[in-house]
């Protein structure tokens, strides 16, 4: 199992490298100046020439990239913000913990709430239960995530006044975030959990479970659950980057001073440093969860413990 | 307890005719009260949205400071919006940015990905591996996010935010085509083709893409929900179709600032998105029985 | 390890079934898969169902072991009578001490059949313990054992069905529903999904245990060689009715409906010189919209007026060999 975890890690590095390449070259392309961008408007030329000169703007591509590139993964140093001149890297740290706060939840809450969920549904087909959940899945996929948000602010912070509508006072203040930002992956969770264990339930070996005299029970649980949530933790990964980028839109809704709300105030302000660290640190956090629900995934199919489990076993005609 | 029919001669095998399959088709799909529903629906506010400078009650910009903020009345069904203007006509007339939009989006997603993908699928080797690397690099970035960072880069507007919001999709689209590539080129009736001396353009365009387009339909219908939803977000923030025009979006960024005074403002453009989205997913479902009704029973 | 309640009545009979009908609905349609089919097995020996695919054999096989999907299918009518007691009319809890106990099934195809994420010796030893008041290591040191008469090695009970090839795992299925000794086993063309080498040495294993164990067998297949060779009793299945019924030999020397005559004609003879096979023209019928009269009617070469309108009954022909046909043995 070590060698798989292994090679999962490895194979991140060339990923995030190649989102820090990406993200560069689109803020590259963009017309704009960086340094009207921080000098001001009413510098002169020549303030504006020796800003370029500093900060290396006027080389070719290549090198700008190249400088970049060293920068963030050698020197882990995102440069410094055009608005403020203070250190990006500094104040992404400072609002990491935020974003992580929310967006684990939600997606503790998405997973724990949706998988059962769904299952459950699949196994009582057609009954009330299942008709029911299934609706309200359905509204979960269909309604926007700020949307929601905002509806939340009225009826929890306005009409009943219980929950603060902004910021982060106390840890009460990352509930509404949270229950908010979960229920789009929560009902994809749940739809998807419901589609995958509907078709493990009609499997032949599902049959032969029965044949042999097992008590229905036994049988959803013991044969069908565990072939089910392979495919339930695979298509978990897109619901999680629902997740992750709905938490931009949430943490400004509910001003919630995290990588989000950083990323979204530089994009007016044209504040390139912060929005490729932003970028980049969200891609890495998203790709760290893939690699968790890709560990998950290892653990549960026996076919790839046994592949890196050890040598000794080997298939036999 | 037998069903009587009478039958004269014996059953001619059926081969399957395609007429047959595309009835086949059609009949489940008819079948499906809530996906008839949701289409009728849909087509409703695509006529609403063509319609509606011949049909709203008010211009969509036409400001009225006198009668701000007005909840919803007889005279605006709506109520206004705090320059005064007809809630009611702003959202019809939204609807044909949000429609538009990710009708284009998700068309030319669809395009350049399914050249991407059955490229990939179809040449296989170290050019489909580099170009899988290259995807991996793309859905390494949350959906949104990485709508937000290039439509940051191009700026707002209608054909950037189209451009954006495509960009956005190709890698799903890609992969689609690609998995069905993989299945399909397998099939011994491309290596039959192959064996008269097909070439392999003529392999793709005449043996494989015919039989990959029902998963397309189906992630088309879905990601056009989605793309719909991302918009919104993009308005919402900022980026995207911003005031004066009318998209719902933009308007819920608006009316954020009266959520304690004028909550209603912020009902009624969620509301004309969630019907979108619902009626687009439920038809998407529909589709999606009615081409492989296996998954449904 | 008890067999079971001591059996008062007449104790020849292995398992009798009788007017079984079975139906699933899809759809709104109604398949009529199984109408009216009864039969009877003794002790001990071999019972064939003879039929092309979709004649409602493995319908009639599920039925008997009450495993039909639900809600789907459905049994509407008959009454299957094991040791003295009517299996349709068991309540759930009783019915599952029967499967995997008295009755147990193998299915066609070994590559779906087994749970791909538990060890085969886990699966088999499950069958044990749920019918068993032992240990879990005491399951497993059996499950061993019974590999080990399938002819797989005890030491692989730890490795998952993907490790072993198609036929290997159909042995571990044998193994699974012989583990627990059964008195009936139902064989759903066991060997189908092989080639023929590992067809004749799965076939020889089988009939090697059920002649230690003393299980009959109701083995479904549509191959005539099997049939042949391995079987007491045959019975034709068409449209989820038995057209023809009997002593094996007595089918084969004297085949009396017309359809087994077709299906006998068609096996290419190796003794005789070179001759066209002959084929039965047409197709089966679509189960959810049955023929008038005798099903087999649009394909018969004797089909007259009364066989299109009139379902026949089956006749004896001669001593133990039923036929259900108008024009039988002519």
């Amino acid at each position: 199992m070590g060698r798989y975890v292994i090679k999962r890690l490895l194979w991140m590095i060339p990923v995030v490298l190649g989102v820090a390449l990406l993200i560069f070259s689109i803020m590259f392309i963009v017309p704009g100046d960086p340094a009207t961008i921080i000098a001001g408007d009413f510098s002169t030329e020549a303030e504006l020439d020796e800003i370029r000169d500093e900060m290396g703007l006027k080389d070719p591509y290549i090198v700008q990239l190249g400088r970049y590139l060293y920068n963030v993964f050698i020197k882990l140093d995102f440069g410094n913000s055009y608005a403020t001149g203070k250190s990006v890297t500094a104040e992404l740290l400072t609002r990491l913990p935020r974003t992580l706060i929310v967006g684990f939840s939600a997606m503790i809450l998405a997973l724990g709430i949706g998988i059962p969920l769904g299952v459950i549904a699949a196994v009582h087909r057609n009954g009330w239960g299942d008709r029911i959940s299934m609706i309200i899945a359905l509204l979960g996929i269909s309604l926007p995530q700020f949307w929601i948000a905002l509806m939340m602010v009225i009826l929890f912070s306005v009409k009943l006044q219980w929950l603060p509508a902004q910021g982060i006072e106390s840890m009460i203040s990352y509930l509404m975030p949270s229950v908010a930002l979960c229920f789009g992956g929560l009902a994809g969770q749940a739809r998807q959990s419901r589609s995958s264990m509907l078709e493990v339930i009609r499997a032949d070996y599902v049959v032969t479970a029965r044949a042999k005299g097992l008590t229905e029970r036994e049988v959803i649980v013991k044969h069908a659950l565990p072939n089910a949530l392979m495919p339930i933790i695979t298509l978990a990964g897109s619901q999680m980057a629902h997740i992750f980028g709905g938490a931009v839109a949430i943490e400004t809704v509910f001003s919630i001073p995290g990588i989000g709300s950083y990323l979204v105030a530089a994009i007016s302000k044209r504040d390139y440093p912060v929005i490729e660290g932003s970028v980049i640190l969200l891609a890495i956090v998203f790709s760290l969860v893939m690699l968790l629900v890709d560990l998950m995934y290892g653990f549960i199919d026996p076919r790839i413990k046994a592949q890196f489990a050890g040598k000794r076993k080997r298939k036999a005609k | 307890m037998r069903a009587v029919k009478e039958k004269k001669i014996a059953q001619k095998p059926n081969y399957g005719k395609k007429e047959n399959r595309a009835k086949t088709i059609i009949t489940r799909l008819f079948n499906n009260k809530l996906a008839i529903a949701a289409a009728v629906v849909l087509i409703l506010v695509i006529l609403i949205a063509a319609f509606a400078p011949y049909i709203t009650p008010y211009k969509y910009d036409a400001m009225d400071l006198s009668s701000k903020n007005q909840s919803p009345s007889f005279q605006h069904w709506f109520g206004t919006d705090d320059l005064g203007r007809d809630i009611l006509s702003r959202i019809m007339y939204g609807g044909r940015y949000s429609l538009t939009i990710a009708i284009i989006a998700v068309l030319c997603a669809v395009f350049v990905g399914m050249v991407i993908g059955s490229v990939a699928g179809f040449f296989g080797g170290k050019f489909d591996n580099i170009l899988m690397r290259i995807l991996d690099v793309f859905q390494a970035i949350p959906d949104l996010i990485l709508t937000i960072a290039i439509s940051a880069a191009l700026g707002s507007g209608f054909d950037k935010t189209v451009m954006a919001l495509a960009i956005s999709r190709i890698p799903n689209f890609a992969r689609i085509l690609r998995a069905n590539v993989l299945k399909v080129r397998t099939q011994e009736y491309i290596e039959a083709a192959e064996a008269i001396g097909c070439s392999k353009v003529r392999r793709i365009v005449k043996y494989v893409l015919p039989n990959s387009w029902t998963p397309l339909i189906v992630a088309g219908t879905m990601q056009i929900a989605s793309v719909i939803l991302s918009l919104a977000a993009l308005s919402f923030l900022g980026l995207g179709i911003q005031q004066p025009l009318p998209e719902w979006g933009s308007m819920l960024s608006a009316a954020r600032g009266y959520i304690r005074d004028y909550p209603y403002q912020l009902i009624f453009p969620g509301c004309a998105i969630a019907v979108c989205v619902l009626c687009l997913n439920l038809l998407g479902d529909g589709l999606r029985d009615a081409l492989d009704p296996r998954l449904k029973d | 390890m008890r067999k079971g309640k001591v059996q008062l009545v007449e104790n020849k009979k292995c398992i009798e079934v009788k007017d079984l009908v079975t139906e699933y609905t899809s759809g709104g349609l109604i398949i009529h898969a199984v109408n009216g089919v009864s039969f009877s097995l003794e002790k001990g020996r071999n019972l064939a169902l003879v039929g092309e695919t979709g004649a409602g054999k493995t319908t009639i096989a599920k039925s008997i072991l009450r495993i039909l999907p639900d809600p789907q299918g459905k049994i509407t009518n008959g009454s299957i009578i094991f040791e003295g007691r009517d299996l349709l009319q068991l309540p759930d809890n009783e019915m599952r001490k029967v499967r995997g106990k008295r009755i147990s099934m193998v299915f066609q195809d070994p590559m779906t059949a087994l749970n791909p994420v538990k060890t085969v010796g886990v699966q088999i030893a499950e069958v044990i313990k749920k019918h068993e008041l032992i240990s879990k290591k005491e399951s497993m040191e059996q499950a061993k054992a019974m590999l080990e008469t399938v002819g797989i090695p005890g030491n692989r009970h730890s490795e998952y069905p993907h490790q072993f090839s198609g036929g290997m795992k159909q042995r571990v299925v044998i193994a699974m529903a012989l583990a627990n000794k059964p008195d009936l086993l139902l064989a759903d063309e066991p060997t189908s999904a092989m080639d023929v080498t590992i067809q004749a040495q799965v076939l020889e294993m089988m009939s090697d245990l059920m002649k230690t164990l003393g299980t009959s067998i109701i083995l479904i297949t549509h191959d005539l060689g099997i049939v042949a060779k391995e079987c007491d009793k045959v019975a034709v299945v068409y449209a989820g009715e038995i057209v023809e019924y009997g002593d094996k030999v007595s089918i084969f020397k004297n085949p009396s409906h017309p359809y087994t005559i077709g299906l006998l004609g068609a096996i290419p003879d190796l003794y005789s010189d070179a001759r066209r096979l002959t084929n039965i023209e047409g197709l089966p019928p679509d189960p959810s919209d049955l023929p008038q009269g005798c099903s087999f009617n649009p394909r018969c070469p004797r089909a007259t007026d009364v066989c299109r309108e009139k379902t026949p009954e089956l006749k004896e022909v001669a001593s133990g060999h039923e036929c259900r046909c108008f024009h039988c043995g002519k």
